[in-house]
């Protein structure tokens, strides 16, 4: 920018002034686009999608509290994970004698069973993470949700929200639970939330912390859920008193058992198991369970296939089922299980049962298959066999 | 331990240069000596030998390339006596001795040698030099103009006449083009060079247009000291979805990595001084003074590239101003007579280091040997080997060699370039139009009216036009399109390309007897067939630039004060077409009585119609500006006022806006001492409010040496000497790679979620965002230090830059050493690390000639450290563990030690949890003795020293003859090389095993037990050997070091006296390639482009330039 003549020094004032009446023009040209530039219409501040807030989330002003429902369903869905064909797409049945994985290689299922599971295989039941991811989803709600003012009642008159609350609270001690058994010992998070300044160098909590823990999240849970009798089509699916109370039993029944009763594998650590063993664990376990039983809802169904097939709504005293999951209509076990060239629903045969599983079935007389007098026929091995047989494997007789 | 080599290896190279260089400044020197030599003072002896020879009469016209007349031309003697000056119609005339030597000399140009023999009247073309001529010659060049014009003797009146008039006509735009060759390219106008006191690197016209490349990056690598040009993709591979994910509710959200909207560059990393491109630090691409990443333009459509690397020179990009910048310039409009020039050139490509797949047999005998080391049976029989040696059986036993199959040899790649520029004393004009056609390696069928090929098709224009509205309003108009076509096969390059890397050769055969494609349960789909027969994809992109440029001298309010404002809008939309469909394949079946069944597999698929849009962005910018330049006496001040705003609108994003305020200053005494210095208070909007504007500073110092006395008069063979340092604060705000809005935080809408009751599927849930907010997010800061020295000597004929830089990272983004998983949400990343980057850099480049001999030497070097300072690391059990302090991005993972030899070793060696050994297994070093190979044994991998590459070019040109060369290279650099199809084999695929390629044939074995350089082999995987513990391996890390032959090219002029016959300028002829040798140190592999990628390509090129 050197182009230009260098500046004549005169003292002219008209000249001046000119001179400033045209910064002034120029000044003001600039200072309006600027500010016209900067205070037009524009967009919003935040994004859609990304609006909501933790208040409309649990809406103080909402006494239907739709969208603190709506998160409940997002916790149910954390915590519930789909069970079949988990691991590297195998039942964990493959990791037993009842069952083969169809893999082609050796499947993480089979090298967990078999020893050969190493270092340089992804762990293939990984969910550390997506529980502790749980654990928050669920505390978000249990610590939020008494400001939302939920005008719902319970078919017998008690107020809803605790129930809902409830139902975190089980959420979230089942997901502890699946956490113990892989690990003995973990963190336990309380009903704090853990934002990003705070310390998370959290110590392990004992084994025997962890189940007290549980245990009484199970027993504060069951007094405010709804029972079984009080389901409905349009509550059809949540969490029941009766499975708190059965989740309480079989946690109670896990720690009671060798593995960490007495045969801790490290028996001083109280992360891994207790560190001595006590009879008594196995009486509260079995108390838990007489509970379950002494509601006299519950007994066992006569007939074994009905116990899948059918889906009474609302269950109806007299079934088996305590707790499940809920997935809608599919055919997924069915195609990944069923074996190849079962075509009616495309089978994958991921998992083949061995024949050690078939011939554990006894007869339909009850008499094991090689036990004298049985009648088993090995040139026609699935005549008169007991009829679980048949609703479990695939036989050649199996409605295709 | 490879410290010592490297130094060896960059003290051997710079020497070698430096003693070349020093060598051809002798020579120079020693012809630029009778320059130097005051033309008028001549002897008396010299006077009195002249009077007695024969006088011939010597008269003509000099013009350029274009036949346009040059004026201001210099004759002289052979003892650099001053003799005559050409006229403003290029018109000379004198009467010379028989057998004397004239010599043409004019700034830019070649010199031309003309021989006395007999009278000659004729016209003299001159030929623009391939190196533009020093900046400060040019300047220079200027200033003297008045003082030749006080010095001529009374003949030279006429000329001197016509002189001021041009120089009185002369409009802002003839003096902002001169003040283009004089000047330094800044961010967005031009600064004089001997006041510039940033780092710069520049590469001009001829070497851009040279480079026989569809794109101007291709141009880039070993040009520019500093810039770390690799490349990554053969091909242009246009983005075939949207960069958006859909909302079941909210709609589109996007999931755009980048704040300045899609960028076409997918081949080249581009990387400043060391820093990670793929963190969004590559250099900020400024084209004609508008941020846009667009890469993808014709390299002869492109007058320089200039790379802006300290502080001080970029700090008016505000917040990404630590990027530094790729200032790219198209051609620019010449004031003159219409000047046309036309260039059509077509080039055969080659793919270099296609890997070489095994043939059937060696490929059944080595998958035996696989399963057999795995205890698994054979696959295949001694009649299956047999078979396949002999061919006797094509369709059960088949022995495809995809690569001959499916390739073709040489595709072509076919430019047409056409450019106008003219202009009078009010306006000038430009039109560049543009066109490729870039042919892909596979075979396109010809049974189909429509093309099946990898093609890429390119149309561009830009045109610019200059008013001189009035002699203080100038306006300059510039408009750029850009139509990009790309066709592929229907089923998608990268498909194709990870097809033919894992397919066998024996996997079937490409036709059946009955000419249905082959095929089989596992391959379903025919290789063939999806280069032919799987229809097309056709993807467009088009671009539109708009820029206007108001300048406005105030000169009658306050001298020196100008006013700037500077407008561009421009858009960009991609989209495709997929018409691809599939032909299902058949194995032939032959039974024991002979009968020929033929099995379907794969489905027949119906060609579809499809439109999809997948980008479109809006970009806005808008800057003004006023300031003041004057001078009294010897002081020269520069104020500027600086406001710009640039807008980016992309697809369902919501706009990102960047804003900067700022103020320059600069300050010198008589050229000598310099002073400069910029404040920016720059603002982003995709902080959080509050967070969003940060001040960045910057200053610089700068003494010309060469300006004082005693180097005037001592040593007047020291144009320049320079030395300058800039100091500054710079920002990068890349939180756009990080997530949108991630200081927000929120609950999202999920949908599906757990059904209750009898809603199926599930009802809608809600969620909380998955990654916990960053609310204090910033941007990434730079403390960036740059001491330079500059030196022009001997006459403008040598020139030397060279730089040393110290940047100090802070607030880097990255996630924090101490993520714990329990606080269930995942960590944002957060302005946590600390880096350090610093190097040396040097450039020389001598230019001269002797008689008609023009030549030039140019090298560039940089060697790079980077260090972390912090990293936020966890507390390491070993020193060796420890990332802290190493480079940036230093590779970590086990050190391979030799293969286990004996059963007995395979018992007792250390080795990772659960994995039991066997013989011809990796042998990791057990590192703390703990007798288990486990993260604890990871360390650096390779080379920790730092990186060092170079560029030589140079050339010459006589009689119209040219030869120019690049020869690009890296040192101390390391490449790891683990691709499992061709570095292991046998990758489980289809439900059965994959291809293998020749390399794996130096596995162990027995045999080579002492020469192996791949474990014993299997089928199916390993992680032990290929992924140990998710790590690297030093086994598959390789000296990465390279040296290319980048470019060289050969151009022949015709004659002027034949192609002034035809009215034609000029008539240039030429050859030139592209990768045309290698050299790498690790051999099995391009040092560069990693397959599956599309590999490099050697380019061999012709063509034909015709100027009027």
């Amino acid at each position: 920018m050197q182009h230009y003549q260098p500046i004549q020094y005169q003292n002219s004032y008209p000249r001046m002034f000119r001179m400033f009446k045209m910064f002034a023009i120029v000044g003001c040209a600039l200072v309006t686009v600027i500010f016209y530039g900067s205070c037009a219409k524009d967009y919003e501040n935040i994004p859609l999608g990304q609006q909501q807030t933790l208040e409309l989330t649990f809406d103080s002003h909402d006494s239907a509290g739709t969208y603190a429902l709506r998160y409940l369903s997002e916790v149910y869905n954390d915590a519930l994970i789909n069970g079949h064909n988990r691991v590297s797409k195998d039942y964990l049945d493959a990791a037993t004698d009842d069952a083969l994985s169809s893999s082609t290689s050796l499947s993480a299922v089979e090298k967990l069973a078999s020893g050969a599971y190493t270092s340089t295989d992804l762990n293939a039941d990984d969910n550390w993470v997506s529980s502790y991811k749980t654990i928050r989803a669920a505390t978000v709600f249990i610590v939020n949700i008494d400001r939302v003012p939920l005008i719902e009642k319970l078919p017998d008159g008690r107020a809803a929200r605790p129930a809902y609350k409830a139902e975190a609270r089980f959420l979230r001690a089942f997901t502890y639970f699946g956490l113990i058994k892989r690990y003995g010992g973990v963190p336990l998070m309380g009903d704090k939330i853990y934002e990003l300044t705070d310390d998370l160098q959290l110590p392990r909590n004992s084994f025997k912390e962890c189940v007290d823990y549980i245990v009484s999240e199970l027993d504060l849970a069951a007094d405010s859920l709804r029972s079984q009798k009080e389901i409905n089509s349009g509550s059809y699916g949540r969490i029941t008193k009766e499975a708190a109370m059965a989740l309480k039993a079989k946690v109670l029944l896990y720690s009671a058992s060798p593995l960490f009763n007495g045969g801790n594998i490290d028996p001083s650590n109280p992360l891994t198991g207790y560190t001595s063993y006590d009879k008594q664990r196995w009486q509260l376990a079995a108390d838990a369970a007489k509970a379950v039983i002494d509601l006299h809802y519950y007994s066992l169904m006569p007939d074994f296939t009905s116990v899948f097939t059918t889906q009474n709504q609302p269950i109806a005293a007299g079934t088996e089922n305590i707790f499940w999951r809920q997935v809608g209509n599919n055919q997924d076990v069915e195609k990944n299980n069923g074996p190849i060239g079962y075509t009616s629903a495309g089978g994958n045969g991921r998992t083949s049962p061995s024949q050690n599983l078939v011939d554990a079935f006894p007869m339909q007389n009850g008499l094991a298959i090689t036990a004298d007098g049985s009648n088993y026929n090995a040139n026609d091995p699935y005549k008169d066999r007991d009829p679980r047989l048949k609703a479990t494997v695939f036989i050649m007789t199996s409605p295709g | 331990m490879h410290k010592p080599y490297l130094i060896n290896r960059f003290c051997l190279c710079f020497t070698a240069v430096a003693a070349t260089l020093f060598y051809l400044c002798c020579c120079g020197q020693l012809s630029a000596q009778p320059t130097a030599r005051p033309a008028n003072q001549p002897t008396s002896a010299a006077m009195a030998a002249t009077s007695t020879e024969l006088q011939l009469s010597i008269s003509g016209t000099v013009v350029d390339a274009y036949s346009k007349p040059l004026s201001n031309v210099k004759l002289f003697d052979k003892r650099g006596k001053l003799l005559t000056k050409t006229n403003i119609e290029g018109a000379f005339a004198l009467d010379a001795t028989l057998g004397e030597n004239i010599y043409f000399r004019l700034l830019g140009y070649n010199q031309y040698k003309l021989k006395v023999t007999k009278a000659f009247t004729g016209t003299i073309r001159l030929q623009q030099s391939f190196l533009p001529p020093a900046k400060l010659a040019l300047a220079a060049n200027d200033t003297n103009a008045t003082h030749n014009m006080v010095q001529v003797t009374p003949e030279d009146t006429s000329s001197l006449v016509v002189l001021q008039e041009a120089v009185t006509d002369a409009t802002i735009q003839a003096k902002e083009q001169a003040e283009a060759e004089t000047g330094i390219q800044g961010l967005y106008g031009i600064i004089p060079a001997y006041r510039f006191l940033g780092s710069v690197a520049t590469t001009t016209q001829n070497e851009l247009s040279y480079t026989p490349a569809p794109q101007f990056t291709y141009a880039l690598p070993g040009r520019l000291a500093g810039l770390n040009v690799n490349q990554t993709e053969g091909f242009y591979m246009p983005s075939l979805t949207q960069p958006t994910s859909v909302d079941f509710f909210v709609g589109n959200i996007p999931t755009n990595e980048s704040g300045a909207g899609p960028s076409d560059n997918n081949q080249f990393d581009i990387a400043l001084r060391g820093h990670n491109s793929s963190l969004g630090q590559s250099p900020v691409v400024i084209i004609d003074g508008i941020q846009r990443e667009i890469y993808s333009l014709d390299p002869s459509e492109i007058a320089s590239v200039t790379v802006l690397k300290d502080a001080l020179s970029t700090i008016l990009l505000g917040q990404n101003s630590s990027r530094g910048a790729l200032i790219v310039q198209t051609l620019a409009p010449k004031s003159g007579p219409p000047r046309l020039s036309f260039t059509a050139q077509t080039g055969w490509q080659q793919s270099l280091k296609m890997p070489k797949p095994l043939s059937a047999a060696t490929y059944a005998y080595l998958l035996n040997e696989a399963l057999l080391n795995d205890g698994k049976n054979p696959a295949y029989t001694e009649a299956d080997f047999t078979a396949f040696k002999d061919g006797s059986d094509p369709y059960g036993h088949p022995d495809v060699n995809w690569y001959d199959a499916i390739l073709k040899d040489n595709p072509m790649i076919t430019r047409y370039n056409l450019n106008v520029t003219g202009g009078g004393k009010k306006a000038s004009y430009l039109v560049d139009l543009g066109y490729l056609n870039q042919d892909g390696m596979f075979k396109g069928s010809d049974a189909h009216t429509y093309s099946t090929a990898l093609i890429q098709k390119r149309y561009t224009i830009n045109s610019k036009i200059h008013f001189a509205v009035n002699k203080d309003f100038d306006l300059g108009l510039n408009l750029i399109g850009r139509i990009m076509d790309n066709n592929q096969p229907g089923i998608g390059t990268l498909t194709v390309l990870n097809n033919l890397l894992s397919t066998p050769n024996n996997a079937y055969p490409i036709y059946n007897p009955d000419g249905s494609f082959g095929g089989t349960t596992n391959y379903s789909n025919n290789l063939m067939a999806q280069v032919m027969e799987s229809g097309y994809l056709a993807q467009q992109e088009r671009d539109i630039l708009v820029n206007l440029d108001m300048r406005y001298k105030l000169d009658r309010w306050l001298p020196g004060w100008w006013v700037r404002l500077n407008g561009n809008v421009s858009v960009q939309s991609a989209s495709f077409t997929d018409r691809s469909k599939q032909d299902p394949v058949f194995q032939l079946i032959v039974d024991a009585k002979g009968d020929t069944t033929y099995n379907r597999f794969g489905s027949t698929v119906n060609q579809h119609n499809d439109f999809y849009t997948t980008s479109w962005a809006r970009y806005w910018y808008a800057s003004a500006s006023t300031g003041l330049d004057t001078t009294f006496g010897q002081n020269q001040v520069g104020l500027k006022l600086f406001y710009d705003q640039k807008q980016t609108l992309f697809n369902y994003d919501l706009p990102t806006v960047l804003t900067n305020y700022a103020f320059q200053g600069n300050y010198n005494y008589a050229k000598k001492y310099f002073v400069e210095g910029a404040l920016n208070y720059s603002g982003y909007n995709r902080y959080q409010k509050g967070h969003r504007y940060g001040l960045f500073y910057a200053g610089g110092l700068g003494w010309d040496i060469a300006q004082e006395h005693f180097i005037k008069e001592n040593a007047g063979w020291i144009n320049q000497l320079k030395l300058r340092g800039t100091y500054g604060k710079t920002g990068n705000a890349n939180v756009d790679q990080y997530g949108y809005y991630i200081w927000n935080q929120h609950f999202e809408n999920v949908n599906l979620t757990y059904p209750i009751g009898s809603q199926y599927p599930g009802p809608q849930g809600v969620e909380q965002g998955s990654t916990l907010a960053n609310v204090n997010a910033t941007w990434e800061k730079a403390y960036k230090l740059d001491l330079g020295l500059d030196i022009d000597l001997f006459n403008h004929h040598l020139q030397g830059s060279f730089d040393y830089y110290h940047e100090k990272y802070t607030d880097i983004m990255q996630l924090r050493g101490k993520s714990i998983a329990l606080i269930g949400l995942d960590y944002p990343a957060e302005n946590i690390g600390q880096a350090l980057y610093k190097g040396w850099e040097g450039t020389l480049t001598y230019q001269n000639s002797a008689g008609n001999f023009s030549y030039y030497l140019s090298g560039n070097v940089a060697l790079q450290y980077t260090k972390v300072l912090f990293m936020d690391e966890q507390q390491q059990a070993f020193s060796w563990n420890r990332h802290t302090g190493l480079p940036v991005g230093q590779r970590f993972g086990l050190i391979a030690d030799g293969f286990i030899q004996t059963e007995q070793q395979a018992a007792t060696y250390p080795t990772i949890t659960g994995y039991t050994l066997r013989v011809g297994d990796v042998k990791y070093k057990d590192l703390n003795s703990d007798g288990v190979i486990d993260q604890f044994d990871a360390t650096a991998l390779g080379k920790t020293g730092p990186m060092f590459y170079y560029g030589l070019s140079g050339g010459f040109s006589i009689k119209g003859l040219e030869l120019n060369f690049l020869i690009q290279g890296v040192q101390n650099r390391d490449i790891y090389v683990d691709n499992l199809i061709m570095d292991a084999g046998f990758q489980g695929q289809n439900g059965g095993y994959g291809q293998a390629y020749q390399r794996i044939q130096n596995r162990w074995t027995p045999e080579t037990a002492q020469s192996a350089i791949y474990p014993a082999l299997n089928a199916g995987g390993n992680g032990y050997n290929y992924n140990p513990l998710f790590l690297s391996s030093s086994l598959f890390l390789h000296n990465g070091d390279y040296l290319r032959l980048k470019n060289i090219g050969l151009a022949y002029t015709l004659p002027a006296q034949w192609t002034h016959r035809l009215k034609v300028g000029s008539v240039k002829v030429f050859v030139n390639a592209l990768n045309l040798w290698t050299w790498a140190a690790y051999d099995q592999v391009d040092p560069e482009i990693s397959l599956p990628a599309y590999p490099i390509q050697k380019v061999i090129n012709t063509g034909i330039n015709i100027k009027l």
